[in-house]
């Protein structure tokens, strides 16, 4: 039977769907998960199911697992493939002993989070440390990540890669706008936001990463979020402040910035503009109502330097 | 709902089968265009379906008007008032925040509550994209150069066209429009090259464009003064082959998707980055964009036809205005001007060459292309900063001799050099594709696409950097 262009044309496509989603069933997996549309959101997960019980029956996963193997350790071979040199003055890595009281220069800092510190903030942060004495300065930001979605990304892997590549003794973190949704575990274990379980398992996640922070002597100043103008984003960034606000209260190297009331008016609400040293008003906030503008970044920078003086040397 | 995500591909299945099922019944099939189209954009935010819809009826309704006046200065007082009204919703959207500040500061002066301009504007994505083509309908039924489009939902469809919505390529009625008549093309020509453009447009995004974004483009950009000459100078090299790969990707997804529907498009790019000189690469980059400012900015302006000086001056202007297109920054008007400036000098030296018999012609080529492609790049600068100020950051940084020392990241040489050498072989990569297909029964070509979509996943990287023109 001759099929026409554009038939076979549908064929393919629909092939291809069927084909790449059962060999790449795991991954399929994960985006199903975020599919608000429940019948396919069902369908789709029903697919992968089916897909993962005939790898399993054929016995294929021993080919599946070494495959990812092969993939994971072609993406690492970059950091084999470094062209190093030597940089004059490198610093040595922190040797104090916990309790942190005082750090002590030259600084190797590490700036980590999401959006805020991929562009909004951070590399306005990453400036201002670069301007004092004996620092240096590395900054991680990944778009749309946090501790909520580790089968998304696995911010407990990356942080150790991160440590093991620089030799850090500070690290600034700032999580938060995305991880108001549902917490999904590597094991696909889903727990609902605002399930009583909910702020518990964040709590150890956040502390299980500070704990690898602790382990490696970095003290971690962890940036709170700042109040955001959507009732709806707001709640969930006050609730989880208060996650990273109480876990790090019970650990010996962490200062919690609060955020909130420094981008908020004077009766402690959300404002999109908010007054210089002249008293002038200016845009402080993105259009989004979340992120800060080069105004609002250099608002929340002077707090923070002025609230880590008490831990660093601010001296240019 | 963006192109190379899984949902797309659902969606455009189902799309597809619907597409050549309807066929047969023109207006249903019309209709359903316009309706998957108008929730594909629903998809970013359904409130910008409100604005495309008073896009589409007004320029369809002006048109009207365009269309039955007379005297001539009546249709060119309607014209005036639809490209205005076009323009200053584009300009609305697009500098609203940008020129808020000012506004408010001045508000504040003369004693009224900043409060009233505490408003903000999101740019609804494709904006920039579709008013054009509505803008040029407008201008082409003015010259008559189009019959006027009697049917709305025709009109409408022109406009929103969800493969060609947010990113191009900028399609002219002409060329749309009859495409949608009698039920539209009744089969795909060339199935096996509108798949070999999405591959190509994947992998170009998901595997190139991505990797250096993350690995090296957005960190030494955002903070050069941390980071060492080398680096920031593969910083400038990846981000040309970055925004290669972004935006022609992009446009040779549409170009196959659209294809795959039985609608022909325009190619968008045809290896910019050997071009021997600015007017060559303004031939090669973003073709559906030049030849817009070419036919309703540059030739409006005077062209070619009142003398040397105006030539320059027209040259300027167009491409001051493809700065303020581009984004709402001072960057982009310095983009622009400088790419201005690119033109002027190539012509002048394409005259000075014509004058007199150059032996050394081959020479001169390679020449050319090496000064055009490094001109090229390093303009870029102003295309990628923040603002101004980062721009100069990163000149700054390129020329200090004493930076600090940086490990660079191998891959990323690797891939530059590579980009580069794809940028040349890139069209018989196309056609290698097209022919292993053909030689392929129906599911072995489905094995094959598979499985070159999953090695694209696969060397891509875990998440994909949104695309940059979406901003525009």
């Amino acid at each position: 039977m001759k099929l026409s262009n554009s038939t076979k044309s549908v064929v393919i496509i629909i092939l291809v769907l069927l084909i790449v989603s059962f060999y790449e069933s795991k991954r399929v997996e994960v985006l199903s998960v975020t599919i608000e549309n429940p019948i396919l959101r069902s369908l789709s997960l029903a697919y992968t199911a089916k897909a993962e019980s005939i790898k399993s029956f054929l016995g294929l996963e021993f080919f599946f697992n070494g495959e990812e193997n092969f993939w994971q350790y072609l993406k690492k071979l970059p950091e084999n493939l470094v062209y190093k040199q030597e940089i004059p003055g490198s610093i040595p890595g922190h040797e104090s002993p916990i309790p942190f009281l005082t750090i002590n220069p030259p600084y190797n800092i590490l700036i980590v989070g999401d959006s805020f510190i991929a562009e909004s903030f951070g590399p306005a942060l990453e400036k201002e440390l670069l301007s004092l004495k004996d620092v240096q300065v590395f900054r991680k930001g990944i778009y749309s990540t946090g501790f909520s979605r580790p089968d998304y990304f696995n911010w407990e892997e990356e942080i150790n890669k991160l440590i093991s590549e620089k030799r850090l003794n500070i690290a600034f973190v700032m999580f938060g706008a995305n991880d108001g949704q549902d917490q999904t575990s590597l094991n696909k274990k889903v727990i609902h936001y605002g399930d009583k379980e909910w702020n518990p398992e964040y709590g150890r996640r956040v502390a299980r990463f500070l704990k690898i922070l602790e382990d490696h002597q970095i003290f971690v100043f962890w940036i709170g979020n700042p109040i955001a103008r959507d009732k709806y984003y707001a709640d969930k960034m006050a609730n989880l402040n208060s996650v990273y606000e109480s876990v790090c209260q019970e650990c010996p190297n962490c200062l919690y910035l609060e955020t909130w009331s420094v981008l908020a008016t004077l009766e402690g609400k959300y404002s999109a503009y908010l007054a210089d040293e002249n008293g002038q008003k200016r845009l402080a906030r993105a259009s989004d109502g979340i992120h800060t503008t080069a105004f609002g970044s250099q608002i929340l920078l002077k707090e923070i330097m002025d609230r880590i003086k008490v831990k660093i040397s601010l001296q240019k | 709902m963006l192109f190379p995500t899984f949902s797309f591909f659902i969606f455009f299945a189902v799309v597809l089968s619907l597409n050549w099922l309807l066929k047969r019944k023109p207006f249903w099939w019309r209709v359903f265009l316009l309706l998957v189209s108008y929730f594909f954009y629903a998809t970013w935010d359904i409130r910008f379906l409100a604005l495309i819809f008073v896009i589409s009826f007004s320029n369809y309704f002006s048109a009207f008007l365009i269309n039955s006046s007379s005297p001539e200065a009546r249709k060119k007082t309607w014209l005036a008032i639809i490209v205005g009204f076009d323009v200053l919703i584009l300009a609305l959207f697009k500098y609203f925040n940008f020129f808020q500040e000012g506004a408010d500061i001045l508000l504040n002066k003369i004693g009224f509550s900043s409060n009233l301009l505490f408003l903000h504007v999101i740019l609804p994505i494709g904006l920039s994209f579709y008013i054009l083509r509505a803008i040029s309908y407008n201008i082409d039924v003015f010259h008559k150069k189009i019959p006027l489009e009697k049917s709305f939902l025709d009109l409408a469809i022109y406009v929103s066209f969800f493969p060609q919505l947010l990113s191009g390529p900028i399609l002219r009625a002409q060329d749309f429009l009859v495409q949608l008549k009698d039920g539209g093309a009744k089969a795909i020509e060339n199935p096996e090259e509108n798949f070999a453009l999405i591959l190509t447009g994947l992998f170009k995004k998901i595997v190139i464009a991505s990797y250096l974004t993350t690995n090296i483009v957005d960190d030494v950009f955002a903070v050069p003064q941390n980071h060492s000459q080398l680096a920031v100078l593969l910083a400038i090299y990846a981000f040309a082959v970055v925004i290669y790969c972004d935006f022609s990707g992009y446009s040779d997804m549409a170009i196959g998707i659209a294809g795959l529907m039985g609608f022909r498009s325009p190619a968008n790019f045809n290896a910019p980055y050997l071009s021997v000189d600015f007017q060559d690469f303004w031939r090669r980059w973003h073709i559906t964009l030049s030849n817009w400012l070419r036919d309703y900015v540059y030739i409006p302006l005077g062209g070619n036809r009142k003398g040397r000086a105006r030539i320059y001056l027209n040259l300027m202007a167009t491409m001051f205005v493809s700065g303020l297109w581009h984004g709402n920054g001072i960057q982009f008007i310095v983009w622009g001007l400088l790419h201005g400036l690119g033109l002027a000098f190539s012509r002048i030296k394409a005259e000075i060459m014509a004058q007199g018999r150059n032996q050394f012609v081959r020479l001169e080529k390679i020449l050319s292309w090496f000064i055009t492609l490094n001109a090229i790049c390093f303009l870029w600068i102003f295309f990628r900063a923040q603002n101004l100020q980062n721009a100069f950051d990163i000149i700054k940084q390129l020329f200090n001799w004493k930076s600090a020392s940086e490990s660079i990241n191998l891959y990323v040489v690797g891939l530059i050099f590579l980009s580069f050498l794809g940028f040349i072989f890139g069209q018989r990569v196309k056609e290698l594709l097209i022919s292993l297909q053909k030689r392929l029964p129906l599911f072995l070509q489905a094995l094959f696409l598979a499985a070159m979509i999953i090695l694209i996943i696969k060397l891509g990287p875990d998440i994909v950097p949104p695309f940059i023109y979406f901003k525009f």
